[in-house]
């Protein structure tokens, strides 16, 4: 009786197993197909450089910005000199659009 | 009592054992003989979930591309014209007799581009700058291949439902993947075109705009549309005659470097002026285990597109013996048409320490082409 009781445990442990394999499979198929793409925006910066001392200002970027653009209304913080776009970047592009 | 009871779950037990036992064997013949079609259905669940991402990516792209251009635009047929667009295609020339293939594909793609261009141009009613409408044109670009992605995905995986081909089904699930992530980034650059900001594919022209502006080059003349929307710039640096060619910017634009190699060329040996070698800089698709941003130094023409400026070039280099020189700064294919990563930005001074490298130690005495490569979107 205690054999009989022991290998029915064993099948139970099987199909319990089996049935928690297919929900998950079922589980994993379903959500895949409700995933919507997140949009996630890039954070950009534009360095400005001073064409009087060098000194290099990193902000925010705004639209209109490009490459050796004099930037309007912004002067160098040391020397109060013009300041021009040196570059346009983003730290890291968002992983999962 | 104790004795009746073991006997009923002795029973239960036998029972029970009886209905697992059949219900492995029913398991067994259903996966024999369905095994196939669980599949294709788990399959087709599962790209049907991906369909509907690349649905909702073409849709936010048109979206996104739709509201940027109302922007700029009165127009009420703009929906349909925008449709229109999007739709459109290209019949690439017969290639049974491939004998001046590279004409034709060079005619139909100049009919191509001048024909989006003002299509786009058609749908703006504002007044707006070359470069803005440049990049439009560069965003519009984009949004048409994300939904080519989803037409063509959408149609295959029709076709294996329709005609319940688990082995076209099992294909699609294997290419899907890598599809995905390209239109990942499609997605990605219509933000970067939008904006206008420099792409990870503007190195080339990015570090020839470096090179002319960082002091130790004297330009001597700007020869603005030397070839079509390319410019020319004639210099000294180290010593040395330099013909600087790139695109013309800040609209995002690739110009016409073949062109341009080729009629420098052309003209040095008319005046008995002696071409050392040229050097190409443009960005290229890494492998996945390189690091974003290296630069690597090599021979033949740096450029990619669809094959008609890396002809003109290897083909002018030839015919006038000049060596070709290449140098490329890596990145992923997201990464090129994206906005620029800094570790991109950062590789500048590299190459131009490279170029310099090569001009003084490497070549004979004469003139030197440096030709930057790419969308020159954001550069002047």
């Amino acid at each position: 009786m205690n054999t009989t009781l022991q290998i029915d445990g064993l099948d139970m442990f099987i199909v319990f197993t089996l049935a928690f394999l297919v929900i998950l499979l079922l589980l994993m198929t379903m959500s895949r197909q409700e995933a919507k793409p997140r949009i996630v925006k890039p954070d950009i910066k534009t360095a400005l450089i001073c064409t009087s001392c060098g000194t290099k200002t990193i902000r925010e970027f705004r639209e209109g910005d490009y490459i050796s653009k004099e930037a309007d209304n912004e002067k160098c913080p040391r020397c109060g000199g013009p300041l021009v776009v040196d570059a346009i970047y983003t730290e890291q592009l968002p992983t999962k659009p | 009592m104790r004795v009746m009871l073991d006997n009923l779950i002795l029973q239960l037990d036998e029972g029970f054992g009886m209905f697992l036992n059949a219900f492995y064997i029913l398991l067994f013949a259903i996966l024999i003989f369905y095994g196939q079609r669980i599949q294709f259905h788990l399959s087709m669940m599962e790209m049907g979930g991906i369909l509907k991402q690349l649905f909702f990516m073409a849709s936010h792209a048109r979206k996104t591309s739709l509201d940027e251009i109302k922007k700029y635009s009165d127009d009420p047929n703009i929906e349909e014209k925008m449709d229109r667009l999007l739709n459109s295609f290209v019949i690439f020339p017969e290639s049974m007799d491939p004998a001046g293939i590279v004409k034709k594909v060079e005619h139909i793609m100049n009919i191509r581009e001048a024909r989006f261009l003002e299509d786009v141009r058609r749908m703006i009613t504002k007044e707006i700058d070359e470069s803005r409408l440049w990049n439009y044109s560069n965003m519009l670009e984009a949004t048409l291949v994300l939904n080519l992605i989803y037409k063509v995905i959408e149609h295959y995986y029709l076709l294996a439902k329709k005609t319940k081909n688990f082995f076209l089904m099992a294909q699609l699930q294997m290419i899907v993947p890598l599809i995905f992530n390209e239109a990942k980034s499609y997605l990605l650059a219509i933000e970067a075109f939008r904006l206008g900001t420099p792409i990870g594919d503007t190195i080339g022209p990015y570090v020839v705009h470096k090179l002319l502006n960082d002091g130790k080059t004297e330009v001597i003349e700007k020869k603005t549309d030397y070839a079509k929307d390319t410019d020319l710039y004639i210099a000294e640096r180290n010593n040395r005659r330099i013909y600087v060619i790139k695109a013309r910017g800040p609209g995002g634009n690739v110009g016409k470097p073949g062109e341009a190699i080729k009629k420098v060329l052309s003209r040095a040996k008319k005046g008995n002026e002696k071409i050392a070698g040229i050097i190409m800089i443009d960005a290229a698709l890494k492998l996945e285990g390189e690091k974003t941003g290296t630069v690597a130094e090599g021979v033949g023409a740096a450029i990619g597109g669809i094959g008609v400026e890396k002809f003109k070039i290897e083909e002018a280099a030839t015919k006038y013996s000049v060596p070709l020189y290449a140098i490329i700064i890596k990145q992923s294919i997201a990464e090129a048409i994206s906005t620029m990563k800094k570790e991109i930005v950062d590789s500048t001074s590299e190459v131009i320490r490279r170029i310099d490298r090569i001009l003084n130690n490497e070549m004979e005495e004469g003139s030197v082409v440096i030709a930057g490569i790419g969308n020159t979107i954001g550069v002047p």
